[in-house]
Protein backbone atom coordinates (compact mmCIF):
# COMPACT_ATOMS: atom_id res chain seq x y z
CA UNK A 1 0.00 0.00 0.00
CA UNK A 2 1.06 3.48 -0.66
CA UNK A 3 -0.26 6.45 1.46
CA UNK A 4 0.40 10.21 -0.09
CA UNK A 5 -0.60 13.47 1.85
CA UNK A 6 -1.65 16.43 -0.28
CA UNK A 7 -1.15 19.87 1.81
CA UNK A 8 -2.55 22.70 1.07
CA UNK A 9 -4.06 25.89 1.88
CA UNK A 10 -7.67 26.35 1.95
CA UNK A 11 -8.68 27.69 -1.97
CA UNK A 12 -6.05 26.29 -3.49
CA UNK A 13 -7.68 22.81 -4.55
CA UNK A 14 -6.11 20.22 -2.22
CA UNK A 15 -9.01 18.23 -1.77
CA UNK A 16 -9.74 18.43 -5.55
CA UNK A 17 -6.41 17.36 -6.12
CA UNK A 18 -6.83 14.19 -3.64
CA UNK A 19 -10.11 13.88 -5.56
CA UNK A 20 -8.32 13.62 -8.95
CA UNK A 21 -5.27 11.48 -7.97
CA UNK A 22 -7.40 8.88 -6.49
CA UNK A 23 -9.60 8.38 -9.32
CA UNK A 24 -6.13 8.70 -12.00
CA UNK A 25 -4.84 5.39 -10.20
CA UNK A 26 -8.23 3.69 -10.02
CA UNK A 27 -8.57 4.03 -13.54
CA UNK A 28 -4.79 2.59 -13.43
CA UNK A 29 -6.86 -0.47 -12.10
CA UNK A 30 -5.83 0.44 -8.22
CA UNK A 31 -8.09 0.38 -5.71
CA UNK A 32 -7.95 3.63 -3.68
CA UNK A 33 -9.22 5.94 -1.16
CA UNK A 34 -9.65 9.13 -0.50
CA UNK A 35 -9.73 10.89 2.74
CA UNK A 36 -9.88 14.47 2.79
CA UNK A 37 -8.80 15.88 6.70
CA UNK A 38 -11.93 18.22 7.83
CA UNK A 39 -11.74 21.26 9.96
CA UNK A 40 -12.26 24.94 9.87
CA UNK A 41 -12.84 25.44 6.00
CA UNK A 42 -12.18 28.85 5.25
CA UNK A 43 -9.41 30.40 2.47
CA UNK A 44 -5.85 30.62 3.77
CA UNK A 45 -5.90 27.95 6.66
CA UNK A 46 -4.22 24.83 6.16
CA UNK A 47 -5.99 22.14 4.53
CA UNK A 48 -5.26 18.47 4.10
CA UNK A 49 -6.41 15.59 1.82
CA UNK A 50 -4.65 11.56 1.86
CA UNK A 51 -5.20 8.94 -0.78
CA UNK A 52 -4.61 5.56 0.27
CA UNK A 53 -3.82 3.06 -2.92
CA UNK A 54 -3.52 -0.88 -3.17
CA UNK A 55 -4.05 -3.99 -4.92
CA UNK A 56 -6.35 -4.82 -2.65
CA UNK A 57 -9.26 -3.52 -0.89
CA UNK A 58 -8.33 -0.80 1.39
CA UNK A 59 -9.88 -1.28 5.01
CA UNK A 60 -7.99 1.37 7.26
CA UNK A 61 -10.76 4.04 8.42
CA UNK A 62 -8.33 6.37 10.50
CA UNK A 63 -6.16 9.04 9.10
CA UNK A 64 -2.72 9.00 7.78
CA UNK A 65 -0.03 10.57 10.08
CA UNK A 66 2.99 10.08 7.80
CA UNK A 67 2.64 9.44 4.58
CA UNK A 68 4.97 7.85 2.42
CA UNK A 69 4.69 10.93 -0.10
CA UNK A 70 3.33 14.49 0.45
CA UNK A 71 2.40 16.65 -2.20
CA UNK A 72 3.19 20.23 -1.10
CA UNK A 73 0.75 22.67 -2.08
CA UNK A 74 2.28 25.27 0.29
CA UNK A 75 5.58 25.77 1.51
CA UNK A 76 5.11 27.33 4.26
CA UNK A 77 3.39 24.46 5.69
CA UNK A 78 6.69 22.19 5.52
CA UNK A 79 7.99 22.15 8.71
CA UNK A 80 4.56 20.53 10.10
CA UNK A 81 4.30 17.93 7.87
CA UNK A 82 5.44 14.49 8.78
CA UNK A 83 7.15 11.91 6.04
CA UNK A 84 7.85 8.12 6.25
CA UNK A 85 11.68 7.78 5.99
CA UNK A 86 12.60 7.03 2.34
CA UNK A 87 9.66 8.85 1.29
CA UNK A 88 9.27 11.52 -1.83
CA UNK A 89 8.42 15.54 -1.04
CA UNK A 90 7.05 16.94 -4.24
CA UNK A 91 7.14 20.67 -3.61
CA UNK A 92 5.39 24.00 -5.12
CA UNK A 93 8.57 26.00 -4.72
CA UNK A 94 10.52 28.18 -7.27
CA UNK A 95 13.53 28.89 -4.79
CA UNK A 96 15.28 25.98 -3.50
CA UNK A 97 18.23 28.06 -1.27
CA UNK A 98 16.15 26.91 1.82
CA UNK A 99 16.53 23.32 1.39
CA UNK A 100 18.81 20.83 2.81
CA UNK A 101 19.87 17.68 0.84
CA UNK A 102 18.92 15.18 3.04
CA UNK A 103 19.24 10.85 2.60
CA UNK A 104 15.91 10.21 4.86
CA UNK A 105 13.58 12.07 2.01
CA UNK A 106 13.71 13.01 -1.47
CA UNK A 107 12.90 16.28 -2.76
CA UNK A 108 11.18 17.70 -5.82
CA UNK A 109 10.32 21.04 -7.07
CA UNK A 110 8.40 22.82 -9.28
CA UNK A 111 7.28 26.49 -9.73
CA UNK A 112 3.66 25.70 -10.02
CA UNK A 113 2.36 28.96 -8.94
CA UNK A 114 4.33 30.28 -11.78
CA UNK A 115 2.54 27.76 -14.09
CA UNK A 116 -0.73 27.91 -12.97
CA UNK A 117 -0.77 31.80 -13.72
CA UNK A 118 0.14 31.14 -17.06
CA UNK A 119 -2.28 29.06 -17.66
CA UNK A 120 -4.72 31.32 -16.05
CA UNK A 121 -5.76 28.90 -13.36
CA UNK A 122 -6.35 30.98 -10.40
CA UNK A 123 -5.34 34.76 -8.97
CA UNK A 124 -1.94 35.89 -7.82
CA UNK A 125 -3.03 35.77 -4.58
CA UNK A 126 -4.17 31.91 -4.67
CA UNK A 127 -2.63 30.63 -8.12
CA UNK A 128 -4.77 27.15 -8.28
CA UNK A 129 -1.46 25.08 -8.50
CA UNK A 130 -2.84 21.48 -7.89
CA UNK A 131 -3.43 20.22 -11.49
CA UNK A 132 -0.46 21.50 -11.90
CA UNK A 133 1.17 19.22 -9.21
CA UNK A 134 -0.28 16.41 -10.24
CA UNK A 135 1.46 16.77 -13.86
CA UNK A 136 4.76 16.76 -11.77
CA UNK A 137 3.84 14.00 -9.69
CA UNK A 138 3.38 11.87 -12.34
CA UNK A 139 6.70 12.46 -13.36
CA UNK A 140 8.52 12.14 -9.93
CA UNK A 141 6.63 8.69 -9.69
CA UNK A 142 5.87 7.53 -13.28
CA UNK A 143 3.39 4.69 -12.07
CA UNK A 144 0.62 6.02 -13.83
CA UNK A 145 0.43 7.47 -17.52
CA UNK A 146 0.04 11.31 -18.19
CA UNK A 147 -2.69 10.14 -20.58
CA UNK A 148 -4.44 8.42 -17.54
CA UNK A 149 -4.20 12.39 -16.21
CA UNK A 150 -5.49 13.51 -18.78
CA UNK A 151 -8.63 11.98 -19.32
CA UNK A 152 -9.06 12.29 -15.67
CA UNK A 153 -9.26 15.87 -15.92
CA UNK A 154 -11.30 15.63 -19.08
CA UNK A 155 -14.14 13.88 -17.05
CA UNK A 156 -14.19 15.64 -13.83
CA UNK A 157 -13.19 19.08 -14.46
CA UNK A 158 -14.82 19.75 -17.65
CA UNK A 159 -14.46 23.02 -19.89
CA UNK A 160 -11.14 24.47 -18.53
CA UNK A 161 -9.52 20.91 -18.64
CA UNK A 162 -7.75 22.04 -21.46
CA UNK A 163 -5.88 24.59 -19.01
CA UNK A 164 -5.37 22.61 -16.52
CA UNK A 165 -3.64 19.57 -18.86
CA UNK A 166 -1.47 22.60 -20.41
CA UNK A 167 -0.58 23.36 -16.50
CA UNK A 168 0.25 19.54 -15.66
CA UNK A 169 1.97 19.28 -18.86
CA UNK A 170 4.50 22.25 -18.25
CA UNK A 171 4.95 20.89 -14.74
CA UNK A 172 5.44 17.20 -15.77
CA UNK A 173 8.08 19.07 -18.34
CA UNK A 174 10.17 21.22 -15.31
CA UNK A 175 9.76 19.20 -12.59
CA UNK A 176 13.42 18.51 -10.85
CA UNK A 177 15.01 16.57 -7.98
CA UNK A 178 16.70 18.90 -5.67
CA UNK B 1 -22.75 -2.73 -12.95
CA UNK B 2 -20.41 -0.09 -13.26
CA UNK B 3 -17.78 1.57 -10.38
CA UNK B 4 -17.44 4.91 -9.40
CA UNK B 5 -15.01 6.28 -6.66
CA UNK B 6 -17.51 7.68 -4.66
CA UNK B 7 -18.03 8.74 -0.42
CA UNK B 8 -20.95 7.53 1.55
CA UNK B 9 -22.65 10.77 0.98
CA UNK B 10 -22.28 10.43 -2.80
CA UNK B 11 -23.78 6.78 -2.77
CA UNK B 12 -26.58 7.70 -0.34
CA UNK B 13 -27.91 10.47 -3.19
CA UNK B 14 -27.21 8.12 -6.29
CA UNK B 15 -29.22 5.32 -4.26
CA UNK B 16 -32.14 8.14 -3.80
CA UNK B 17 -31.68 9.31 -7.33
CA UNK B 18 -32.23 5.67 -8.59
CA UNK B 19 -35.01 5.01 -6.06
CA UNK B 20 -38.15 6.97 -7.60
CA UNK B 21 -38.06 9.01 -4.73
CA UNK B 22 -40.80 11.14 -4.72
CA UNK B 23 -40.01 13.93 -2.19
CA UNK B 24 -37.28 15.12 -0.43
CA UNK B 25 -37.96 17.71 2.12
CA UNK B 26 -33.63 18.60 4.28
CA UNK B 27 -32.18 20.80 6.59
CA UNK B 28 -28.33 21.13 5.86
CA UNK B 29 -26.07 20.08 8.55
CA UNK B 30 -22.27 18.92 8.61
CA UNK B 31 -20.74 16.21 7.46
CA UNK B 32 -24.44 15.62 6.02
CA UNK B 33 -24.94 18.08 3.52
CA UNK B 34 -23.22 17.15 0.76
CA UNK B 35 -25.89 14.46 0.14
CA UNK B 36 -28.92 16.72 -0.08
CA UNK B 37 -26.45 19.33 -2.27
CA UNK B 38 -25.83 16.59 -4.99
CA UNK B 39 -29.61 15.48 -4.82
CA UNK B 40 -30.44 19.09 -5.25
CA UNK B 41 -28.42 19.38 -8.33
CA UNK B 42 -29.52 16.28 -9.43
CA UNK B 43 -33.41 17.62 -9.48
CA UNK B 44 -32.10 20.99 -10.86
CA UNK B 45 -30.22 18.92 -13.73
CA UNK B 46 -33.33 17.39 -14.75
CA UNK B 47 -31.79 13.48 -13.74
CA UNK B 48 -34.10 13.61 -11.15
CA UNK B 49 -37.98 14.36 -11.05
CA UNK B 50 -38.46 14.96 -6.91
CA UNK B 51 -40.16 17.68 -4.97
CA UNK B 52 -37.36 19.48 -2.79
CA UNK B 53 -39.06 21.01 0.08
CA UNK B 54 -36.58 23.49 2.10
CA UNK B 55 -37.34 24.00 5.41
CA UNK B 56 -35.92 26.18 8.47
CA UNK B 57 -35.47 22.83 10.55
CA UNK B 58 -34.63 19.83 11.11
CA UNK B 59 -38.06 19.61 13.16
CA UNK B 60 -39.64 20.71 9.82
CA UNK B 61 -38.13 18.59 7.87
CA UNK B 62 -39.34 15.36 9.27
CA UNK B 63 -42.85 16.88 9.77
CA UNK B 64 -43.09 17.68 5.61
CA UNK B 65 -41.37 14.03 5.30
CA UNK B 66 -44.24 12.79 7.49
CA UNK B 67 -46.86 14.42 5.83
CA UNK B 68 -45.78 13.73 2.18
CA UNK B 69 -45.60 9.86 3.47
CA UNK B 70 -48.94 10.29 5.09
CA UNK B 71 -50.30 10.88 1.78
CA UNK B 72 -48.24 8.00 -0.35
CA UNK B 73 -44.56 9.45 -1.43
CA UNK B 74 -41.67 7.84 -1.57
CA UNK B 75 -39.89 10.20 0.95
CA UNK B 76 -35.90 10.77 1.74
CA UNK B 77 -34.55 12.97 4.43
CA UNK B 78 -31.08 13.08 5.86
CA UNK B 79 -29.54 14.83 8.62
CA UNK B 80 -27.02 14.51 11.45
CA UNK B 81 -26.13 14.83 15.51
CA UNK B 82 -27.96 17.99 16.48
CA UNK B 83 -30.04 18.13 13.43
CA UNK B 84 -31.20 14.56 14.20
CA UNK B 85 -31.41 15.45 17.65
CA UNK B 86 -33.81 18.27 16.99
CA UNK B 87 -36.02 15.96 15.08
CA UNK B 88 -36.17 13.45 18.04
CA UNK B 89 -39.96 14.26 19.13
CA UNK B 90 -41.15 13.91 15.64
CA UNK B 91 -38.97 10.86 14.72
CA UNK B 92 -41.83 9.46 17.32
CA UNK B 93 -44.30 10.07 15.58
CA UNK B 94 -43.13 9.16 12.06
CA UNK B 95 -42.83 5.53 13.46
CA UNK B 96 -45.97 5.40 15.05
CA UNK B 97 -48.08 6.79 12.36
CA UNK B 98 -46.54 3.69 10.19
CA UNK B 99 -44.77 5.75 7.84
CA UNK B 100 -41.84 4.29 5.49
CA UNK B 101 -39.55 7.40 5.93
CA UNK B 102 -35.77 6.77 4.93
CA UNK B 103 -33.14 8.87 6.39
CA UNK B 104 -30.09 8.84 6.54
CA UNK B 105 -28.00 10.15 9.25
CA UNK B 106 -24.33 11.02 9.28
CA UNK B 107 -22.77 9.84 12.77
CA UNK B 108 -21.30 13.18 14.47
CA UNK B 109 -21.00 13.91 17.69
CA UNK B 110 -22.75 15.56 19.94
CA UNK B 111 -22.16 18.94 22.00
CA UNK B 112 -20.77 20.60 23.66
CA UNK B 113 -17.60 20.80 23.15
CA UNK B 114 -18.61 21.48 19.50
CA UNK B 115 -17.51 18.41 16.78
CA UNK B 116 -18.03 17.47 13.54
CA UNK B 117 -16.66 14.27 13.79
CA UNK B 118 -17.65 10.93 13.47
CA UNK B 119 -19.31 9.32 16.95
CA UNK B 120 -22.43 7.28 16.93
CA UNK B 121 -24.20 8.60 20.33
CA UNK B 122 -26.57 10.37 18.38
CA UNK B 123 -28.22 7.82 16.53
CA UNK B 124 -27.99 5.52 19.12
CA UNK B 125 -29.19 8.36 21.33
CA UNK B 126 -32.38 7.81 19.12
CA UNK B 127 -33.16 3.80 19.77
CA UNK B 128 -36.55 3.77 21.34
CA UNK B 129 -38.61 5.65 19.14
CA UNK B 130 -39.57 3.09 16.71
CA UNK B 131 -36.76 3.24 13.85
CA UNK B 132 -35.60 0.51 11.79
CA UNK B 133 -31.36 1.14 12.35
CA UNK B 134 -29.01 0.10 9.96
CA UNK B 135 -24.92 0.74 10.42
CA UNK B 136 -22.86 1.64 7.00
CA UNK B 137 -19.24 0.65 7.29
CA UNK B 138 -18.57 1.78 3.86
CA UNK B 139 -19.95 3.78 0.82
CA UNK B 140 -20.93 0.57 -1.14
CA UNK B 141 -22.86 -0.18 2.09
CA UNK B 142 -24.48 2.84 2.13
CA UNK B 143 -25.53 2.52 -1.52
CA UNK B 144 -27.03 -1.20 -1.46
CA UNK B 145 -28.59 -0.24 2.47
CA UNK B 146 -30.54 2.41 0.78
CA UNK B 147 -32.27 0.48 -1.83
CA UNK B 148 -32.96 -2.18 0.82
CA UNK B 149 -33.95 0.40 2.98
CA UNK B 150 -36.63 1.83 1.00
CA UNK B 151 -38.00 -1.70 0.23
CA UNK B 152 -37.81 -2.43 4.21
CA UNK B 153 -39.59 0.48 4.77
CA UNK B 154 -42.48 -0.05 2.75
CA UNK B 155 -42.87 -3.89 3.66
CA UNK B 156 -42.78 -3.64 7.49
CA UNK B 157 -44.92 0.11 7.26
CA UNK B 158 -41.95 1.61 9.43
CA UNK B 159 -39.51 4.41 9.09
CA UNK B 160 -35.83 2.98 8.59
CA UNK B 161 -32.56 5.51 9.34
CA UNK B 162 -29.00 4.64 7.29
CA UNK B 163 -26.28 5.55 9.65
CA UNK B 164 -22.61 5.85 8.53
CA UNK B 165 -19.78 7.52 10.50
CA UNK B 166 -18.83 11.25 9.48
CA UNK B 167 -16.62 12.09 7.63
CA UNK B 168 -14.94 8.25 8.14
CA UNK B 169 -17.67 6.95 5.72
CA UNK B 170 -19.64 9.89 4.56
CA UNK B 171 -16.72 11.54 2.78
CA UNK B 172 -14.15 8.99 1.91
CA UNK B 173 -14.09 8.22 -1.34
CA UNK B 174 -13.16 4.46 -2.68
CA UNK B 175 -14.60 2.45 -5.61
CA UNK B 176 -18.40 1.52 -5.01
CA UNK B 177 -20.33 -1.10 -8.01
CA UNK B 178 -23.47 1.27 -9.15
CA UNK B 179 -26.47 -0.01 -10.67
CA UNK B 180 -27.61 0.28 -14.34
CA UNK B 181 -31.17 -0.88 -15.17
CA UNK B 182 -30.58 -4.10 -13.14
CA UNK B 183 -32.02 -2.56 -9.80
CA UNK B 184 -35.42 -1.27 -11.86
CA UNK B 185 -37.32 -4.67 -10.29
CA UNK B 186 -36.36 -4.37 -7.21
CA UNK B 187 -36.69 -0.70 -6.67
CA UNK B 188 -39.91 -0.29 -8.66
CA UNK B 189 -42.23 -2.39 -5.98
CA UNK B 190 -44.45 -0.62 -4.26
CA UNK B 191 -46.65 -1.81 -1.09
CA UNK B 192 -49.91 -0.50 -0.47
CA UNK B 193 -50.47 0.91 2.92
CA UNK B 194 -53.38 2.91 4.40
CA UNK B 195 -53.02 6.57 2.98
CA UNK B 196 -54.75 9.91 4.25
CA UNK B 197 -56.98 10.64 1.80
CA UNK B 198 -59.01 14.59 1.50
CA UNK B 199 -62.28 12.20 0.03
CA UNK B 200 -62.20 10.15 2.92
CA UNK B 201 -61.00 12.08 6.15
CA UNK B 202 -59.91 10.35 8.92
CA UNK B 203 -57.66 11.62 12.43
CA UNK B 204 -54.13 9.72 13.13
CA UNK B 205 -52.57 9.97 16.30
CA UNK B 206 -55.63 10.94 18.63
CA UNK B 207 -55.45 10.73 22.26
CA UNK B 208 -55.96 7.05 23.03
CA UNK B 209 -57.11 6.16 26.79
CA UNK B 210 -54.87 3.60 28.79
CA UNK B 211 -56.67 0.51 27.30
CA UNK B 212 -56.54 1.93 23.86
CA UNK B 213 -52.74 2.84 23.82
CA UNK B 214 -50.77 0.18 25.21
CA UNK B 215 -51.99 -2.50 22.66
CA UNK B 216 -51.36 0.11 19.30
CA UNK B 217 -47.58 0.64 21.10
CA UNK B 218 -47.52 -3.31 21.29
CA UNK B 219 -48.45 -3.64 17.85
CA UNK B 220 -46.06 -1.50 16.70
CA UNK B 221 -43.56 -3.30 18.79
CA UNK B 222 -44.39 -6.85 16.88
CA UNK B 223 -44.28 -4.34 13.27
CA UNK B 224 -40.98 -3.38 13.97
CA UNK B 225 -39.44 -6.77 15.20
CA UNK B 226 -41.01 -8.56 11.89
CA UNK B 227 -38.54 -6.36 9.97
CA UNK B 228 -35.49 -9.12 10.93
CA UNK B 229 -37.36 -11.70 8.68
CA UNK B 230 -38.69 -9.20 6.25
CA UNK B 231 -34.91 -7.64 5.97
CA UNK B 232 -33.58 -11.40 5.01
CA UNK B 233 -36.44 -12.25 2.28
CA UNK B 234 -36.10 -8.30 0.57
CA UNK B 235 -31.94 -9.36 0.84
CA UNK B 236 -32.37 -12.76 -1.08
CA UNK B 237 -33.62 -11.21 -3.84
CA UNK B 238 -31.28 -8.42 -3.50
CA UNK B 239 -27.92 -10.33 -3.84
CA UNK B 240 -29.81 -12.38 -6.84
CA UNK B 241 -29.40 -9.00 -8.57
CA UNK B 242 -26.40 -7.16 -6.78
CA UNK B 243 -24.50 -10.64 -5.86
CA UNK B 244 -23.93 -9.17 -2.32
CA UNK B 245 -25.39 -10.44 0.22
CA UNK B 246 -26.77 -8.61 3.66
CA UNK B 247 -27.88 -9.85 6.75
CA UNK B 248 -28.58 -8.34 10.57
CA UNK B 249 -24.89 -8.88 11.34
CA UNK B 250 -22.09 -9.85 9.78
CA UNK B 251 -18.95 -11.75 10.33
CA UNK B 252 -15.41 -12.70 9.30
CA UNK B 253 -12.69 -14.86 10.12
CA UNK B 254 -12.14 -17.86 12.11
CA UNK B 255 -15.53 -19.98 12.44
CA UNK B 256 -14.82 -21.05 16.27
CA UNK B 257 -12.98 -18.49 17.24
CA UNK B 258 -11.87 -18.36 21.07
CA UNK B 259 -12.30 -13.93 20.76
CA UNK B 260 -14.87 -12.22 19.00
CA UNK B 261 -14.48 -8.48 18.30
CA UNK B 262 -17.44 -6.81 17.96
CA UNK B 263 -17.75 -3.25 16.22
CA UNK B 264 -20.79 -1.37 14.38
CA UNK B 265 -19.73 1.40 11.65
CA UNK B 266 -16.26 2.72 10.34
CA UNK B 267 -14.66 0.52 13.07
CA UNK B 268 -15.72 -2.64 11.81
CA UNK B 269 -13.55 -2.08 8.32
CA UNK B 270 -10.48 -1.71 10.39
CA UNK B 271 -11.22 -4.48 12.86
CA UNK B 272 -10.71 -6.94 9.92
CA UNK B 273 -6.80 -5.91 9.79
CA UNK B 274 -6.99 -6.20 13.54
CA UNK B 275 -8.56 -10.31 12.85
CA UNK B 276 -6.52 -10.79 10.02
CA UNK B 277 -3.14 -9.62 12.41
CA UNK B 278 -5.09 -12.00 15.46
CA UNK B 279 -5.09 -15.00 13.29
CA UNK B 280 -1.59 -14.34 11.84
CA UNK B 281 -0.22 -14.90 15.56
CA UNK B 282 -2.23 -17.88 15.60
CA UNK B 283 -5.13 -16.87 17.65
CA UNK B 284 -8.17 -17.98 16.94
CA UNK B 285 -10.22 -14.64 16.09
CA UNK B 286 -13.83 -13.26 14.63
CA UNK B 287 -15.06 -10.20 13.89
CA UNK B 288 -19.09 -9.42 14.57
CA UNK B 289 -20.18 -6.66 12.37
CA UNK B 290 -23.76 -5.22 13.66
CA UNK B 291 -25.42 -4.28 10.68
CA UNK B 292 -29.13 -4.15 11.68
CA UNK B 293 -29.38 -2.01 15.60
CA UNK B 294 -32.54 -1.90 15.34
CA UNK B 295 -34.93 -4.54 15.90
CA UNK B 296 -32.27 -6.10 17.63
CA UNK B 297 -30.61 -9.37 15.99
CA UNK B 298 -30.77 -11.42 19.54
CA UNK B 299 -30.56 -14.89 17.45
CA UNK B 300 -28.09 -13.91 14.54
CA UNK B 301 -25.59 -12.59 17.68
CA UNK B 302 -26.11 -15.81 19.87
CA UNK B 303 -25.27 -18.28 16.88
CA UNK B 304 -22.53 -16.08 16.35
CA UNK B 305 -21.27 -15.85 19.44
CA UNK B 306 -21.10 -19.44 20.52
CA UNK B 307 -18.10 -21.13 21.92
CA UNK B 308 -16.61 -17.77 22.41
CA UNK B 309 -14.32 -17.78 25.14
CA UNK B 310 -14.12 -13.71 25.35
CA UNK B 311 -16.00 -10.79 23.37
CA UNK B 312 -14.46 -7.38 23.09
CA UNK B 313 -17.55 -4.86 21.87
CA UNK B 314 -15.70 -1.31 20.56
CA UNK B 315 -18.11 1.41 21.26
CA UNK B 316 -17.85 4.74 19.44
CA UNK B 317 -20.64 5.91 21.16
CA UNK B 318 -20.91 6.24 24.87
CA UNK B 319 -23.95 5.94 27.73
CA UNK B 320 -23.10 8.92 30.06
CA UNK B 321 -22.83 7.06 33.31
CA UNK B 322 -23.09 3.43 31.74
CA UNK B 323 -20.17 3.18 28.81
CA UNK B 324 -20.73 1.61 25.29
CA UNK B 325 -24.09 1.35 24.08
CA UNK B 326 -24.23 -1.77 22.06
CA UNK B 327 -21.61 -3.76 24.81
CA UNK B 328 -24.96 -2.86 27.26
CA UNK B 329 -27.49 -4.11 24.47
CA UNK B 330 -25.63 -7.31 24.12
CA UNK B 331 -24.88 -7.75 27.13
CA UNK B 332 -28.94 -7.13 27.98
CA UNK B 333 -30.30 -9.09 25.23
CA UNK B 334 -28.20 -12.28 25.29
CA UNK B 335 -27.00 -12.39 29.23
CA UNK B 336 -23.56 -13.24 28.76
CA UNK B 337 -20.96 -12.17 31.32
CA UNK B 338 -17.86 -12.72 28.82
CA UNK B 339 -18.09 -9.52 27.43
CA UNK B 340 -15.83 -6.31 27.78
CA UNK B 341 -16.74 -2.85 26.15
CA UNK B 342 -14.25 -0.87 24.50
CA UNK B 343 -15.64 2.93 24.71
CA UNK B 344 -13.46 4.44 22.22
CA UNK B 345 -12.78 6.88 18.82
CA UNK B 346 -15.21 9.51 20.36
CA UNK B 347 -15.27 12.56 18.69
CA UNK B 348 -13.70 11.08 15.81
CA UNK B 349 -10.90 9.59 17.68
CA UNK B 350 -8.28 7.44 15.47
CA UNK B 351 -9.10 3.84 16.00
CA UNK B 352 -6.22 1.37 14.68
CA UNK B 353 -5.86 -1.99 13.92
CA UNK B 354 -3.51 -2.24 16.37
CA UNK B 355 -5.27 -0.94 19.48
CA UNK B 356 -7.60 -3.67 18.37
CA UNK B 357 -5.54 -6.29 18.52
CA UNK B 358 -3.42 -5.33 21.89
CA UNK B 359 -6.85 -4.95 23.50
CA UNK B 360 -8.55 -8.32 22.22
CA UNK B 361 -5.25 -10.21 23.22
CA UNK B 362 -5.41 -8.54 26.76
CA UNK B 363 -9.42 -9.24 27.06
CA UNK B 364 -8.78 -13.32 25.71
CA UNK B 365 -5.85 -13.47 28.64
CA UNK B 366 -7.70 -12.03 31.23
CA UNK B 367 -5.94 -8.80 31.40
CA UNK B 368 -8.43 -6.54 30.91
CA UNK B 369 -11.90 -7.74 32.57
CA UNK B 370 -13.53 -4.50 32.84
CA UNK B 371 -14.89 -2.05 30.71
CA UNK B 372 -12.26 0.24 29.96
CA UNK B 373 -11.96 3.49 27.77
CA UNK B 374 -9.25 3.20 25.10
CA UNK B 375 -7.81 6.64 24.19
CA UNK B 376 -6.42 5.63 20.84
CA UNK B 377 -4.05 7.18 18.49
CA UNK B 378 -0.96 5.29 17.76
Amino acid sequence: MKEIGLHGRGGQGVVMAGELLANIYFKEGYEVQFMPSYGAERRGSPSNAYVRIDNKRILYRYSIKAPDEIIVLNVTLLPNLLLKEGGIALLNSADTSNLKKSDKVKFFVVDANRIALECKLGTPAIPLVNTALLGAYCKVRGDFSFDTLKKVYEEKIGKRAYLNIEAAEKAYESVREV
Amino acid sequence: MKRLVLGGNDAVAYAVKQSHVDVVSAYPITPQTSIIEKIASFIANGEMRTRFIKVESEHSAMAAAIGASATGGRVFTATSSQGLLYMHEVLHWAAGASLPIVMANANRAVAPPWSIWAEQTDSLSQRDTGWIQFYASNSQETYDLLFLSFRLAERVKNPVMVCMDGFLVTHTKEPVAVFGDEIEEFISVKETRPLLDVEKPEAIGALAFPQDYMPVKIEQHKRISSALAEFKTLSDQFERISSRRYDPIYTYGEENADIVIVAMGSNAETAHLAIDLLNKEGIKAKLVKIVMFRPFPKDELIKAFEGAKKIAVFDRNISMGKGGITKDEIVGALGINNVVGIVCGLGGVDVTENDMVKVAKDVLDGKIQEDMILWGGR
